[in-house]
């Protein structure tokens, strides 16, 4: 083989590899997008039908008329914002302390909060509703949003603290110097420059919240208060039977858009190097 | 502008390792001094403390009068300039520059006709939109310097600026810097370990050595009546020869008579002080040369005796025979204690 043979010929395998690892890892998705847009009767056709013999959107228009899903789908916007706000607030505050403040025992502190995220949040469900109730607060977006953010507080310090640690100690002086208090400088240089970890960190946190099933089922009994997931599951036929399986899959497409609407917007946040130039060089 | 005060300022970041010891200095209104002294000595701490970034284990600092032991670095009123200049890297020059001054609540158009004033007097006019990573070392140094001008500070505390930049932008930085100033009438204390920048510069010098200051005073006065071994040797190029008296009595280069009772002591005379002849004279001392390094306008020579001694001629040497006579004028004697 000619060396240009070869480089074509391992040009063509490393494609090969990527088409494959995109279809296995899209494949259930793409399963959704045309399930979405089969008509019911080719939905539950055996033996299956693989490619549609006519698109039709109607399931997209049958879930928000048929059911609520635009008050899921606000429920779940609210929750998801709300609770990456907050979580990201707070993280941010806290990190910003562990990371440059000397507080006695702050090392320990920090460590046990590493420790406490290790906990499977399944296990505190019972204990939570309890908690949940005792506030009043079931059926009440707030129970979620202090909830998720409490269960993601740990690892979202953890990223924070880790990225604000590599700011250079100079900047935040040289900010002291010019007129900025703690405050400011903490929103005005520090979080800019670590715009990439809190735009990272923010995205899993949405992406958690938006997900989330277990808590979200346990909290919000009635139907206007549910989230996306748990509106999903509950989307059933007039008998167990009937699985409406095009409204469930219109629904999962719609719900995924967000989620891929907010990585795009942060890709370039997250990408772009910020620290460059700070210092001579 | 400002009158500064430092009183007995003591400080250790471990206990029992003392960084500082008993530093005090006071600095005049409009006055540029220089903290000269070799690397970890403590002369960024004694900025730091002044800047309030630091704080000192006891000792006070005072501006205009004010103990300002109390107040945040923003609350002092002044400006500092930073080694590596600790730019903002996410802002453009002109936000930068003007960083200080919209925190200050002054009103937009006389922040932006001052950034455009101070970014005209250093030359950085056509950079104010870049980020500072689209410069070069030389014009990020400017922006540093920018940054603390445009503040119109009381004090003026500049660590090393011209350390990162290359010796001939250095050379022409320093004279620049000197006249800008001047110009501004600026308080300024300068941190450096290049004694040329000291000497140049400043109207009075703070020798540091460990910690301690050795000696204050105008770079004349502290070139020409060092009070300690180590200010002798730390200024001047090359540098002053220090050697015990009792060992140039045996080799003859001092007069028992005349230094007998100084036996004790350490004596000190600058290369350029000792005289050089290349006939044998009165009083002078015959001496072999062991290296001849020319460096254009002057010649070093080091030369064999029984101490270490290195004397400066003008223009090039020649001398095939590699002996020339010495003499060590009294009057250029300096003596410390050993
Ligand atoms: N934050 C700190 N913690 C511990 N030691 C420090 C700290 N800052 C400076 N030092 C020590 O203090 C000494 C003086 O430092 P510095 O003031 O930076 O010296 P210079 O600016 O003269 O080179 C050095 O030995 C340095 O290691
Ligand atoms: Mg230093």
């Amino acid at each position: 083989m000619s060396q240009k043979q070869r480089k074509q010929s391992s040009k063509f395998l490393f494609f090969g590899a990527v088409a494959l690892v995109c279809f296995w890892s899209l494949a259930p998705f793409l399963w959704q997008v045309l399930t979405s847009l089969k008509s019911s009767e080719e939905v539950i056709a055996s033996p299956p039908v693989y490619w549609p013999s006519r698109l039709t959107i109607v399931s997209y228009f049958k879930i928000f008329s048929a059911r609520p899903f635009s008050v899921y789908i606000w429920n779940s916007l609210i929750v998801a914002f709300g609770t990456t706000f907050l979580c990201t607030g707070v993280a941010a505050l806290a990190a910003y302390a562990f990371s440059r403040l000397k507080l006695p025992g702050g090392k320990a502190v920090s460590n046990a909060i590493l420790l406490v995220s290790l906990f499977p949040p399944t296990l505190l469900v019972v204990a939570l509703k309890q908690l949940i109730q005792t506030a009043g607060l079931l059926n009440n977006p707030l129970s979620l949003i202090l909830t998720y953010a409490a269960l993601n507080l740990p690892f979202a310090i953890w990223v924070l603290a880790n990225f604000f640690k590599q700011v250079p100690m100079d900047i935040e002086e040289a900010a002291q110097v010019d007129g900025l208090g703690r405050w400011s400088v903490l929103w005005k240089i520090v979080a800019p420059l670590s715009a990439p970890a809190i735009a990272t960190t923010a995205i899993l946190v949405f992406i958690f919240s938006w997900n989330e099933f277990l808590l979200a089922l346990t909290f919000m009994s009635k139907d206007a208060a549910r989230t996306v997931p748990v509106g999903i599951a509950m989307l059933s036929g007039v008998t167990i039977y009937e699985i409406p399986w095009d409204q469930i899959s219109a629904a999962v497409v719609i719900t995924t858009l967000p989620v891929v609407a907010m990585v795009l917007a942060f890709q370039r946040r997250i990408i772009e190097g910020l620290t460059a130039g700070a210092v001579k060089g | 502008m400002a009158h500064v005060e430092i009183k007995n300022i003591n400080k250790a970041f471990e206990t029992g390792k003392s960084i500082l010891s008993a530093v005090s200095f006071t600095i005049n209104d409009g006055e540029f001094v220089s903290l000269l002294g070799a690397s970890g000595c403590g002369k960024t701490t004694i900025l730091r403390i002044i800047a309030g970034l630091e704080t000192a284990d006891s000792g006070s600092v005072l501006i205009d009068g004010q103990d300002v032991g109390a107040a945040s670095p923003k609350d002092r009123d002044i400006a500092m300039v930073f080694q590596n200049y600790a730019l903002y890297p996410h802002l453009n020059v002109r936000e930068n520059i003007s960083m200080g001054l919209t925190l200050r609540k002054i009103a937009r158009p006389e922040i932006s006709r001052r950034v455009q004033e101070t970014a005209a007097l250093l030359g950085i006019e056509e950079y104010l939109d870049r980020r500072p990573s689209a410069l070069s070392g030389g014009q990020r140094q400017r922006v540093a310097l920018a940054r603390a001008l445009v503040r119109r500070p009381k004090v003026f505390l500049l660590d090393e600026p011209l350390s990162n930049l290359d010796a001939l932008l250095r050379d022409k930085t320093r004279s620049e810097l000197k006249l800008l100033f001047e110009r501004v009438k600026g308080t300024v204390i300068y941190v450096t370990h290049d004694q040329v920048e000291a000497m140049t510069m400043s109207s009075r010098i703070i020798v540091l050595n460990k910690g301690r200051i050795e000696q204050i005073g105008a770079p004349q006065e502290i070139y020409s009546k060092p009070r300690t071994a180590f200010v002798a040797s730390f200024l001047g190029t090359p540098s002053m020869n220090l050697f015990d008296v009792s060992k140039a009595i045996q080799c003859g280069l001092l007069s028992q008579t005349a230094f007998g009772s100084k036996s004790a002591l350490m004596a000190g005379i600058r290369p350029e002080e000792i005289l050089v002849s290349q006939r044998r004279q009165d009083g002078f001392v015959e001496v072999e040369i062991l290296v001849a390094e020319p460096t254009g306008a002057l010649t070093i020579l080091t030369l064999k005796t029984g101490v270490d001694l290195r004397a400066v001629v003008k223009g090039s040497f020649n001398n095939a025979r590699q002996k020339i006579w010495i003499s060590l004028p009294d009057q250029h004697l300096h003596f410390f204690p050993n």
